[in-house]
């Protein structure tokens, strides 16, 4: 009898406490909650509900007949020639674009971070950040009007500028299979120009002049001073960069979509094709997303344990 | 990382000594020559994308090819607007949606900023932790087809306010974070003395804090806009018919160069949306530079 009231109390004490929390920190969770219902809804949520799936053979037109199937879509998914050919499209783009849309961009806000001339910087700073300004699908127009044979703005550079090439034989850069992924890496080497140019130049701008001071009177040249102090002081952001990019360059989809070239495709399209298109069997393609992110998180966090700062300490 | 206040950001001593000899150094000059030949790649193609709006049909698609419009004529932008179909739905679409978006995520954004900084509630680490971790799983990839599954079963499929509320999530997190770095970088002293007047909750965060954060509201504000305005991937699978399209699935759906979008018409449309956000930077930046300088990036 004891044993219960003192179980009782204590389950009591328990709701006590928690309707006392409740109670002094409401105008906190009050505050909090709009967030916590977005990421609920549009994240946590939709993360597990695929995963869900993936053990599922749901189809969307006849959601009847699902049936819990275990790891068959997995199982099917390694085994899929379509899937990893897309993975190592993904990879190409992926090698192609990081280097020169990340690590470019450095130099040229060291190079921006160097000039003396407020006015020159001010209108330097206000064109490269051009590109950062136009939101990514419409890049991905632009540059698909760019890269036509006949109209685009580079066959016209190359043709009638340059005299590299002829109008009966242009390039085909989007059309060509050779010639497509580098495109699609140099059309994000532009918009890179513009988007990590203004990180890093932000960044910069952080470290205290004193430093620069105190090198140059102990008369370091201008290339060491950006050689030993500003990059090494830049590199948390640097590795930042790298490892968001890399992330998002294996998932490339929406590039695909807009400037599409079958049978080039990536391993995120095959997933939006068999998701949303004809049978839908959204329950094997969300097997392939999960697989997918998982390779995405492995490499992303192998690049960061290569590049963590430990390792500066030689 | 502290970020000075002065948003010029420029280095007075680099070649000052160079200066005082009277010669300009050679550096400076390639240095120079190389940021100037970045940014004419850097402009190039949107100045021909406008410079091809203004030119007329016929001139458009002669050859010889020119980068420079020979006859100046904005026949190109009444014609897509009034001729296109559904082209005036698409605008009214992006710009609603957009509108709904970043109203909605710079208030759930400061409300969630201000609790994670100033009001300690059990729980408030996990969340940090949670939001931090989100940031580098893959989410839109995986979870487009868990998406399309909740606006279906909220029966939001093809409807604006089904493309509104993902809107809001998409950069909540990134926004929630500035919001944070913002409202840190308010001194304790500021809240501490209100509350010793006596002030609510409510009323600090209206009168004090909001007001204070405006800069940061700002950065948030343009990194929502440029995202939402330009979206492309939620809004052409949530969507299927012109009633909840955006324009951007319109631009990238339109056949280019043939039937109604004929080129300068494209081009004026395309400029049309890529002008907001640039005249939206250019007036703001220096609210924008100064919001980054208070904090916003500090993580």
């Amino acid at each position: 009898m004891k044993a219960a009231v003192t179980q009782g109390n204590a389950q009591v004490g328990l709701a006590d406490a928690f309707g006392r929390a409740v109670r002094r920190y409401y105008v906190g969770y009050l505050f909090i909650l709009p967030l916590v219902a977005f990421l609920l809804l549009y994240q946590a949520y939709p993360i597990l509900r695929v995963l869900w799936l993936s053990f599922t053979n749901y189809r969307y037109l006849y959601p009847d007949l699902t049936r819990f199937v275990g790891l068959t879509n997995f199982v099917r998914a390694v085994q899929d020639q379509t899937f990893w050919q897309g993975i190592l499209q993904a990879a190409e783009f992926t090698a192609i674009f990081l280097p020169g849309g990340v690590l470019f961009p450095v130099f040229l806000a060291l190079l921006l971070d160097r000039v003396r001339n407020k006015v020159a910087a001010g209108l330097y700073r206000s064109l490269l950040y051009i590109p950062a300004l136009i939101p990514g699908p419409l890049v991905f127009i632009l540059w698909s009007w760019i890269y036509s044979p006949s109209q685009g703005l580079l066959n016209w550079l190359l043709i009638d500028v340059l005299h590299l090439s002829s109008w009966s034989h242009p390039p085909l850069w989007l059309g060509s299979d050779a010639w497509f992924i580098p495109c699609i890496a140099f059309m994000e080497w532009w918009w890179g120009i513009g988007y990590h140019t203004v990180f890093f130049t932000v960044g910069l701008s952080a470290i205290s002049d004193e430093l620069y001071e105190a090198a140059r009177i102990d008369g370091a040249r201008e290339w060491q001073i950006a050689l030993r102090i500003s990059l090494p002081l830049l590199k948390p952001m640097l590795l930042i960069m790298l490892v968001l990019r890399l992330s998002t360059a294996m998932g490339v989809l929406v590039e695909y979509l807009i400037l599409g070239h079958d049978p080039l495709h990536p391993w995120t399209v095959y997933m939006y094709n068999l998701a949303f298109l004809n049978a839908q069997p959204m329950g094997y393609a969300s097997a392939i997303g999960w697989i997918g992110a998982i390779i995405m998180l492995v490499v992303a966090f192998g690049m960061y344990y290569v590049l963590r700062p430990e390792r500066e300490a030689r | 990382m502290q970020i000075p206040a002065d948003a010029s950001m420029t280095r007075p001593a680099a070649g000052a000594a160079a200066r005082r000899r009277g010669r300009v150094r050679p550096g400076t000059v390639l240095r120079h020559a190389i940021l100037i030949f970045f940014c004419i790649v850097a402009m190039g193609p949107v100045i021909w994308v406008f410079f091809m709006s203004l030119k007329s049909v016929p001139e458009a698609y002669s050859t010889p090819l020119s980068f420079f419009p020979r006859h100046i004529t904005f026949d190109a932008y009444g014609y897509a607007f009034a001729n296109i179909p559904s082209l005036p739905q698409y605008f009214v679409n992006s710009v609603i949606v957009t509108t709904g978006g970043l109203i909605g995520v710079m208030i759930v954004a400061s409300l969630a900023g201000f609790a994670l900084v100033w009001l300690p509630f059990p729980g408030r680490k996990v969340i940090f932790t949670l939001m931090v971790a989100s940031l580098f799983f893959p989410t839109q990839i995986t979870s487009l087809i868990g998406i399309y599954q909740v606006t279906a079963d909220l029966n939001l499929l093809d409807s604006l306010l089904g493309l509104i509320l993902p809107y809001i999530a998409i950069n909540l997190v990134v926004s929630t974070f500035i919001m944070t770095g913002v409202f840190r970088n308010i001194p304790k002293e500021l809240l501490e003395a209100a509350r010793a007047d006596g002030a609510s909750v409510l009323r600090i965060f209206w009168r004090i804090m909001l007001p204070l954060c405006g800069n940061g509201l700002i950065v948030v504000g343009m990194l929502n806009f440029i995202a939402m305005w330009g979206e492309f991937l939620l809004a052409y699978t949530l969507t299927s018919t012109p009633a909840a399209r955006t324009l951007t699935v319109g631009m990238a759906e339109a056949t280019a160069g043939t039937g109604v979008w004929e080129w300068p018409r494209i081009a004026a449309v395309y400029t049309v949306m890529i002008v907001p956000p640039i005249i939206l930077f250019v007036a703001l930046q220096r609210w924008f530079m100064k919001g980054i300088a208070e904090g916003a990036l500090r993580q």
